[in-house]
């Protein structure tokens, strides 16, 4: 069986506080030893740019040889004026896979109605729409990192109003995802990221009890964290092997509309 | 080669675990050793009594170890829980449960290891030979626990014990200013247990200390024993260094060559 490897969730690019191992021959070195076929990313300067859709250019030029595997998220600050420009962008290239929104770090309630109309165009341009909880550990970040994650009461509002668009969750502890007062069932559209989640030693095990397995994806933060830990959970996870080769990367193929 | 298939190339004593929780259940503890191919584990506490444990707590947490281990066999390595709050009681602790093949001393919260009956309670143990496992947490966020101590701590109590051994546990949590605490302390290794996952830290852990100051252990059952040990396969460095942090090092600071099965 050819299993498709993608890996949903690496964090590129200049780190503020801390340097990552994330130039160019960096990334290669990366997929070869994980051996990932393709790969979504953020850059960090997509993230904390003013002007997101400048960092984001940066992002995409500075990995541009890389094209054919390694796809970005654009990360949208609803605050900033050209949100819709920047939706427009996303849509017109095809590295560009989804829109990723922040709102522990951009400091926005999901409930605001201008996520709404957000959410409502980037389904309308077919572009997946990722909500990430956090990017940095909560308890190590350092002290001029202000994260405020959504309240699981919100995600869970978020996700009833988001209809037909795609939706992805990333980033999420699996404790607030076994929180979130939501039935999975009912939200055929809505995507989990498991690859960074703070398992316990049951976690992946008992995942397909409560969760269906064939909407869960695998980002493993690298090179920011630590991938190999993350994939030999998923390895050494009691799951069939069909679900997960799914999570490993068929699942993706199919949020991504990849062919 | 598979990603399992290369972990089994390794023996792997976990220097860091609880059983609290899901590892409450003894035979779902022993089932995760057998699985993991675990050739030992250390037990340092089931928490009982929270972040200031009574007397009775603490008696209760070291007697739930005992039965661990007399359950499942030598592959559990019991460490004996004490709370410096109670000196008397600590010295008492650590005298029983040496008799009862209890082979090192583990603090966590209860008190700050500057804290005067903490080195009484300290010299006590090394005193019959026993390594000091501490928790250590530097926390930029969030409220700490009231007698948490930081490894800056941790730094001043080796100091004071230069013959002792300590194991710092978690790195301190934010790695850089752990790692940095206690670099110039010879006597303290460190292990990276737990769910926090950030590149970097075994490797600076290792650059700063060099490979026999650096231990595997994972915080089970809190945290996933894959997504821990993964973290040093991943690094680039030769076996025989992973093999020290994986197993070596915890063999050579609890003389266990002989009792590892």
């Amino acid at each position: 069986m050819i299993v498709t490897v993608v890996d949903s969730g690496l964090l590129l690019g200049p780190c503020p506080f801390r340097t990552i191992p994330s130039a160019v021959a960096d990334v290669l070195a990366l997929r070869e030893a994980a051996g990932f076929d393709r790969a979504v990313a953020m850059g960090f300067r997509s993230l904390l740019y003013f002007d997101p859709i400048a960092g984001l250019e940066q992002d995409l030029a500075e990995y541009e040889s890389l094209a054919e595997w390694l796809h970005f998220y654009a990360v949208l600050n609803p605050e900033f004026p050209q949100w819709a420009e920047l939706l427009q962008r996303a849509s017109a290239d095809r590295r560009l896979v989804a829109v990723r929104l922040v709102p522990a770090l951009h400091h926005y309630g999901l409930d605001a109605p201008i996520v709404g109309e957000i959410v409502g165009l980037a389904g309308e341009l077919q572009l997946p729409v990722n909500l990430m909880a956090r990017v940095f550990d909560d308890r190590v970040a350092p002290r001029f990192v202000d994260q405020q994650v959504p309240s699981m009461q919100q995600v869970a509002n978020f996700l009833t109003r988001c209809g037909e668009t795609r939706v992805i969750l990333s980033m999420f502890y699996f404790s607030e995802l076994q929180a979130l007062p939501v039935d999975w069932a009912s939200l055929p559209n809505v995507y989990v990221d498991f690859g960074c989640c703070k398992p316990n030693v049951a976690s992946l095990d008992q995942l397909r009890q409560w969760f269906p397995l064939q909407r869960a994806l695998f980002g493993t933060g690298a090179p920011f964290y630590y991938w190999q830990g993350s994939r030999l959970g998923l390895a050494g996870a009691r799951m069939p092997d069909e679900a997960r080769s799914g999570i490993l990367g068929r699942n993706a193929l199919e949020v991504f509309a990849w062919d | 080669m598979g990603l399992i298939e290369e972990l089994q190339r390794f023996r792997v004593i976990d220097a860091h675990a609880h059983n609290w929780s899901l590892f409450a259940d003894t035979a779902y503890l022993s089932e995760c050793l057998d699985r993991f191919a675990l050739r030992g584990i250390v037990i340092l506490s089931n928490l009982t009594g929270g972040y200031d444990p009574t007397p009775k707590e603490i008696v209760q947490s070291n007697e739930d170890t005992a039965r661990l281990r007399d359950a499942v066999g030598e592959r559990i390595l019991p460490f004996c829980y004490v709370n410096a709050a109670y000196p008397e009681h600590a010295l008492a602790q650590i005298d029983y449960w040496g008799g009862q093949g209890f082979c090192a001393l583990k603090f966590w919260v209860s008190q700050h290891a500057t804290d005067e009956r903490t080195s009484v309670v300290t010299e006590a143990a090394l005193a019959r030979g026993w390594p000091v496992l501490y928790h250590a947490y530097y926390r930029p966020h969030g409220e700490a626990p009231p007698n948490e101590a930081p490894p800056l701590e941790i730094a001043e109590l080796a100091r004071r014990f230069p013959q002792g051994q300590f194991i710092m546990a978690h790195m301190g949590a934010q790695f850089e200013h752990g790692l940095r605490a206690i670099e110039d302390c010879a006597n303290v290794a460190v292990d990276y247990a737990g769910s926090i996952n950030e590149n970097g830290a075994y490797q600076l852990g290792l650059e700063l200390l060099g490979p026999e100051r650096v231990i595997f252990g994972t915080d089970l059952p809190g945290a996933d024993y894959y997504v821990n040990v993964g973290r040093v396969l991943e690094l680039d460095v030769d076996d025989e260094v992973k093999q020290l942090v994986l197993a070596g090092n915890i063999e050579r600071i609890l003389g266990l060559q002989s009792h590892v099965v």
